[in-house]
């Protein structure tokens, strides 16, 4: 006992020594604190430095351009004016750290491009300004045809890099035009470049939609002097008639795993809503009823369709499920509401709500209830979330003429398309590219 | 310094669950030692109360029912005068339109031979002392700093639940960080962490006082983030 008693005296002198030191240490350097809750939507300060074309080294480079444009429009880069900048690196040993931090640059990307043989490769950098690190370095290469292509891809990798979301820089986009009494459904990159035209007419296109795997496109023609529903192959170029019932067919919407389309017809009475295989076979009603029910999307998770009806007077949104029942009224601010797309993550609703005369886009938050409006109008149409769901494409009438537009889902940034005709209209996002 | 802190705490709770069945009730009493409890106790109520006070000038529904006992009438008066003062603070920084004047104003300070000359010198001599140091002035500019590094915090990278983060950082008297901010807790959101270290480089020079005694106050700084919690 005595020998514990000894031995726990020690150990207990040791251990008493330890607490007043510690004390006494602590309470020298008693720390401050400071709770900060809440937030901003501060974006990134990024400065995109030009690409230097190390080879071709003709003309100055335009990728950097490509790729500030890009981050802009996705409301949650900053890119800085560097064009005044002396001191333009193109590699690391080049960086003049104190000149970045005097602009207020957070991260800057800075690269170097070879062409060669019709071939471009780019060697390129994201580097953290304040911590003076490497965030990311690559190399990207391909056919020189692929200079955009990579600008956007480099966007892509900087956008999932310091957001953790995956980029849409690389997605397509279609929407269908009208110049001088011809339509055309087109496809375009998701910076509204690279315009291709899929189908041209003299007679309506409408209601273009992406096939999820991003091959395909649903879409309606008049050119048999009545709407009948089209499936065409990008890849081919082929198409076949979905639907060409008595009436009108219309409205197509693919399911999440591309088995199904939900389409409008016009069949035995009003706007019904019915789903068909892609070939055009296994036809079934989904809801009946007297009153019009249209533009059906599907929820990710194939459980639900969203639609539009007049059952309770005015078109309103409502839902159902996607093996039918009883549809469920889902928006009931504003005059009317239409034109309803629903996020990737199936939280949020994008639709054209008429108030006071005016058409505008909102953000409809399912969980809360709460409705947000990110467009002015007066005359916005078809709003269509992107495949990460961070930014809404929509088309609206300016100065007499059709224009496509985007806006990031926090309402801040808006940007318009270089794409002008006499009319714009129905613009959809293709998926990711795999 | 934050292990040191975290075994302060630990301890005696160590202390009680070691001392088992078996050892006598003689070598237990030194951990009990009334001399340590005191010791320990003045610290934890005055960050407490600090962080009162934040809390109720971060917090709508701010405690005005202050009426208490004799006894601690003194306590609630320099609470409340510590409140009011940090009104005053708040209602000042939103008249002068935000922090960029209040930033000018302290900058004046700087360039001023003493801070005795301030124009709000007779509202620092309300403020209670304590080890010299005016609690008041040190909440002031704790709210300054807690303004520009919120302004900077892109709370849409740190998605939608309830997040905590914690960093550590050590400035010079210019306000500048020594160093890069150390992360003593994540939010397990790598983008959220790398955002919120950026919004406290970004906010650089923080508003430090100029004062020396003041200053050593700021000399390291713990910042406790949550921002998805309302203002």
């Amino acid at each position: 006992m005595k020998k514990y008693n000894c031995c726990m005296s020690s150990i207990f002198k040791i251990f008493i020594s330890f607490l007043l030191f510690s004390l006494i240490f602590s309470n020298a350097l008693a720390i401050e604190t400071i709770e900060i809750s809440g937030g901003s939507t501060k974006q990134i300060n990024i400065a995109v430095m030009p690409y230097k074309e190390i080879v071709s080294d003709k003309t100055n480079s335009r990728m950097h351009q490509i790729i500030a444009a890009d981050l802009y429009r996705s409301g949650f880069f900053k890119p800085l004016d560097v064009e005044g900048l002396v001191n333009k690196p193109s590699i690391l040993s080049e960086i003049n750290y104190p000149e970045m931090t005097a602009i207020e640059a957070q991260v800057m990307t800075l690269g170097q491009i070879e062409i060669n043989n019709n071939r471009i490769k780019v060697n390129w950098f994201l580097v953290d300004i304040n911590k003076k690190t490497i965030l990311t370095t690559m190399e990207f290469s391909g056919p020189a045809t692929q200079y955009r292509a990579i600008a956007h891809k480099i966007s892509d990798t900087i956008y999932e890099k310091l957001t953790g979301i995956p980029g849409i820089f690389s997605t397509k986009i279609s929407y269908i035009s009208k110049n001088k009494g011809h339509y055309s459904l087109n496809v375009a990159d998701a910076d509204g470049f690279n315009v291709q035209s899929v189908v041209g007419s003299p007679q309506p296109l409408i209601s273009a939609r992406w096939s999820p795997d991003g091959t395909r496109l649903a879409y309606v023609s008049f050119e048999k002097k009545k709407p009948i529903i089209y499936i065409q192959s990008l890849v081919t170029g082929q198409r076949t008639i979905l639907a060409n019932f008595k009436g009108n067919n219309s409205s197509p919407s693919w399911s999440p795993d591309g088995r199904r389309l939900a389409i409008v017809l016009t069949y035995n009475a009003n706007s019904q809503i019915y789903l068909i295989d892609p070939d055009g076979s296994n036809l079934k009603p989904l809801i009946q009823s007297a009153h019009i029910d249209t533009e059906p999307v599907w929820s990710p998770d194939g459980r639900f369709i969203y639609f539009t009806s007049d059952r309770g007077g005015r078109p309103q949104i409502y839902k159902v499920s996607s093996s039918g029942g009883e549809p469920q009224r889902v928006s009931f601010e504003g005059g009317q509401n239409l034109n309803p797309n629903i996020s990737p993550d199936g939280k949020m609703l994008t639709y054209i709500m008429q108030e006071e005369g005016r058409f505008r886009v909102v953000l409809h938050d399912l969980q809360s209830g709460q409705i947000t409006k990110v467009s002015d109008g007066p005359f916005d149409e078809a709003p269509k979330f992107s495949p990460n769901g961070h930014v809404i494409l929509y088309a609206h009438k300016i100065n007499g003429s059709g224009e496509l537009s985007t806006v990031s889902i926090d309402g801040i940034v808006h940007q318009s398309f270089n794409i002008h005709a006499d009319d714009i209209r129905e613009p959809a996002w293709g998926s990711f590219v795999k | 310094m934050f292990v040191s802190f975290e075994w302060r705490v630990k301890l005696p709770q160590v202390a009680e669950v070691e001392l088992w069945d078996s050892i006598p009730q003689p070598n237990a009493k030194p951990i009990e030692t009334p001399s340590l409890e005191k010791k320990v106790e003045p610290e934890p109520p005055k960050t407490s109360k600090v962080e009162e006070i934040i809390k109720s000038l971060t917090n709508d529904k701010a405690d005005i029912s202050m009426k208490q006992k004799k006894e601690e009438e003194r306590r609630k008066l320099e609470d409340q005068k510590k409140k009011d003062d940090l009104k005053k603070i708040q209602e000042d920084l939103l008249k002068q339109d935000q922090l960029a004047k209040l930033q000018q104003e302290l900058l004046q300070e700087k360039t001023k031979p003493s801070p005795q000359k301030d124009t709000k010198a007779q509202e620092a001599n309300l403020h209670p002392t304590e080890g010299g140091v005016k609690l008041g002035e040190i909440d002031k500019y704790k709210v300054l700093i807690q303004r520009k590094i919120q302004q900077n915090v892109n709370k849409q990278l740190c998605g939608a639940t309830p997040i905590e983060l914690q960093f550590e950082i050590g400035l010079m008297p210019t306000g500048e960080l020594i160093g890069n901010p150390k992360m003593l807790k994540s939010s397990g959101i790598a983008v959220c962490d790398e955002s919120v270290e950026r919004a406290i480089f970004q906010s650089q020079p923080l508003p430090v006082p100029t004062d020396t005694d003041l200053f050593s106050k700021f000399k390291n700084l713990k910042l406790n983030f949550h921002p998805n919690e309302k203002i």
